[in-house]
Order: C-alpha cells, then sequence, then structure tokens
C-alpha cells in the first residue's frame, strides 16, 4: 500500500519542478529542475515495490540525461532564451484542457479496477528472468530479441552521435587504442587502421609529417 | 478538533490506488505537451519530450504494480522507454550540435527554410 502523505509530496514536488522546467527563460535552471522532476520519479518508483526502475531512474534519467542536455546547453551557447508569445501559450493551453477533460471522462468511465490498492513487488530477479529468459533456458517465453534489438539501438546511436558531431578531418588525440601518443587522422568519418608500435618508435614527432605519407607507412 | 483529527487519520490510513497515478501521469504529460508547443529551443523542446516519456513510462509500472498477481510487462515496456529515450537524446542532441554549426544557433525559427 502506497502511503497517501508521500505519494502527494512526490507529487508535488514532480508537477511543480516539471511546470518550471518548461516555463523557465533560463534553460540551465531548467534542466536542473528537470533532473529534480524525474529523481522524484524514481521515488515513486521505490514505493510502487519496483526498487530496480527506482535505481534505473536515478541513474539514467535524473543523471545521464540532464549532465548530456547541460552540456549541449554550454555547447551551443542558449541559457537564456525568449519565450513564445501569449497567443502560443493560449492555444497549449487550450489543448491541454480539452485533453484533461478526455482524460478524466476516461478515469471516472473506466472499471473498478482503478480503485485497487495493493501493491505486488518485483525484484530485478524476475525482470531479468523475463527480460534475458528463453524456451531453452527458463522454460518461459522472454523478450531476449527485442532485448538485443534495443542494445544494438543503442550502439547505433552512440556510434551516430560520436559521427554526427565529430568535424570534417578531425583527428582524435589522447588514450585511444593502444597507442596514446600516435595521431590517428579522421576522413570521411571512418578510422584510420591503427599505427604500429614501430612507426611510433621510429616517429616520434607525428606532427611533423604530412599526412599524404603518413597514410602510405600505416598503410 | 477530534473530527480533524479522525479525518487526517483516516485519509493517512486509505492507501493511494491505481486513479491516483493516472491522474499524475496524465498531468505529467500534458506538462510536457504544453513545453512542446510553447518552446522555442529545440533543446528545451527535447526536454519537454522527454517529460512526456517519463509520465508514460510511469503509467506504465503504476498499471503493472497494481495487479494482484506478478506482472512485469509494464516493467519490460518501461526498460525499453528508458533505453529509447536514452538513444533520441544522444542522437538529437548530436544534431544539434550541426544545427548549431550551420545555421548559429538552435532556436527553431533557425529551421525555417522550407517556409520561405
Amino acid at each position: 500500500m502506497v502511503n497517501p502523505v508521500f505519494f502527494y509530496l512526490i507529487s508535488l514536488a514532480i508537477i511543480s519542478t516539471a511546470i518550471y522546467a518548461v516555463s523557465s527563460s533560463k534553460l540551465l535552471n531548467a534542466a536542473l529542475a528537470l533532473a529534480l522532476s524525474f529523481f522524484s520519479i524514481g521515488m515513486l518508483y521505490f514505493m510502487l515495490g519496483t526498487p530496480f526502475m527506482g535505481m534505473l531512474q536515478f541513474l539514467i534519467n535524473a543523471g545521464a540525461i540532464p549532465i548530456v542536455t547541460v552540456f549541449i546547453i554550454f555547447m551551443t551557447q542558449s541559457r537564456v532564451l525568449k519565450l513564445k508569445s501569449p497567443a502560443t501559450a493560449v492555444a497549449a493551453i487550450g489543448a491541454m484542457v480539452m485533453l484533461a477533460i478526455g482524460f478524466v471522462l476516461y478515469i471516472s468511465r473506466s472499471g473498478s479496477s482503478l480503485n485497487a490498492q495493493n501493491v505486488t513487488p518485483v525484484s530485478a530477479a524476475m525482470l531479468g528472468e523475463k527480460l534475458l529468459g528463453s524456451v531453452e533456458t527458463t522454460g518461459k517465453v522472454g523478450t531476449l530479441l527485442a532485448f538485443e534489438i534495443a542494445s544494438v539501438l543503442l550502439l547505433v546511436a552512440m556510434v551516430g552521435a560520436i559521427i554526427l558531431t565529430k568535424r570534417e578531418g578531425e583527428t582524435i588525440k589522447g588514450n585511444v587504442g593502444v597507442l596514446s601518443e600516435v595521431e590517428k587522422s579522421v576522413t570521411q568519418g571512418e578510422l584510420e587502421t591503427p599505427a604500429r608500435a614501430a612507426d611510433a618508435v621510429a616517429r616520434p614527432a607525428a606532427d611533423a609529417v604530412i599526412p599524404e605519407t603518413r597514410e602510405k607507412v600505416v598503410a | 478538533m477530534e473530527s480533524i483529527l479522525s479525518t487526517i487519520r483516516s485519509f493517512a490510513n486509505n492507501g493511494i490506488s491505481l486513479q491516483q497515478f493516472l491522474i499524475l501521469g496524465g498531468l505529467l504529460f500534458l506538462v510536457g505537451i504544453y513545453g512542446v508547443l510553447t518552446r522555442r529551443n529545440l533543446i528545451a523542446i527535447l526536454m519537454s519530450v522527454e517529460i512526456m516519456l517519463n509520465a508514460a513510462m510511469l503509467n506504465f509500472v503504476a498499471v503493472s504494480a497494481y495487479t494482484d498477481t506478478v506482472n512485469i510487462n509494464g516493467h519490460l515496456f518501461a526498460l525499453f522507454i528508458v533505453a529509447i529515450a536514452a538513444a533520441e537524446v544522444a542522437v538529437g542532441l548530436a544534431i544539434f550540435i550541426n544545427v548549431f554549426r550551420s545555421k548559429g544557433g538552435v532556436l527553431t525559427d533557425d529551421l525555417m527554410e522550407m517556409k520561405q
């Protein structure tokens, strides 16, 4: 059973920080309010008996996504922004009121299952069995294929983000690959093959070599 | 005085039903829609979309948790929503960096070539 006092306190925090996040003219404050809102939603997951989802919410939605958003706010130099005209806000509020009326009608006409009071807790082990199990291993049908597709999607998104943000002809410097001191140039979004250790010893100053000869040596 | 105390006591002893969670999720979704419709900055629009995704996640988990038997289908949906939201944020923000480089800003007014 969910405690009503804590539920209403947390709901107040969620709604108020979300409203601040969509209406503040300071974009950095809005991103941090968004993080606070998602953190409060994570608390609700703990109250719903799924600590795994709560931790996931803390780590990803309240941790990683606002940090990336703050990075991009700094990189695009859009910390303070103008708001749209009042006519747009009035139209948006009108659309919201219509949706809210429909939602309340739907809630009020639904069956008595909405009045259930008991929460069934779900452990991370049960989630993992359902997520990764198959007929061969656990005897039940799992969602292994969807899990693999989601992981491939994340990989593609990661590589795509790197390639999209990379400028033409930019080089990767630092601890990339085995030889951190060797510069590898990036052309057309493709990395060259890693240089061998002998090349690094023979050419300590990679900057001095003009790119055409370097590519020949590496190839 | 006694009646107020008993009211408070009954309020605290009664649990929260599924209806309250659905109303909270609906309110959060409406806040997200308001942000998408009124914001001009692309990053702010993406943040509003994040709010809407989280409202949907909250509804999935609440409906799944309020069943009498163990039901984890809603939790699985929420997990996939988390994965897709992360991918969307990564690719979307990379696109915004490219928009900033080519247009000099990330406002929706900067992307109006089709209108002219």
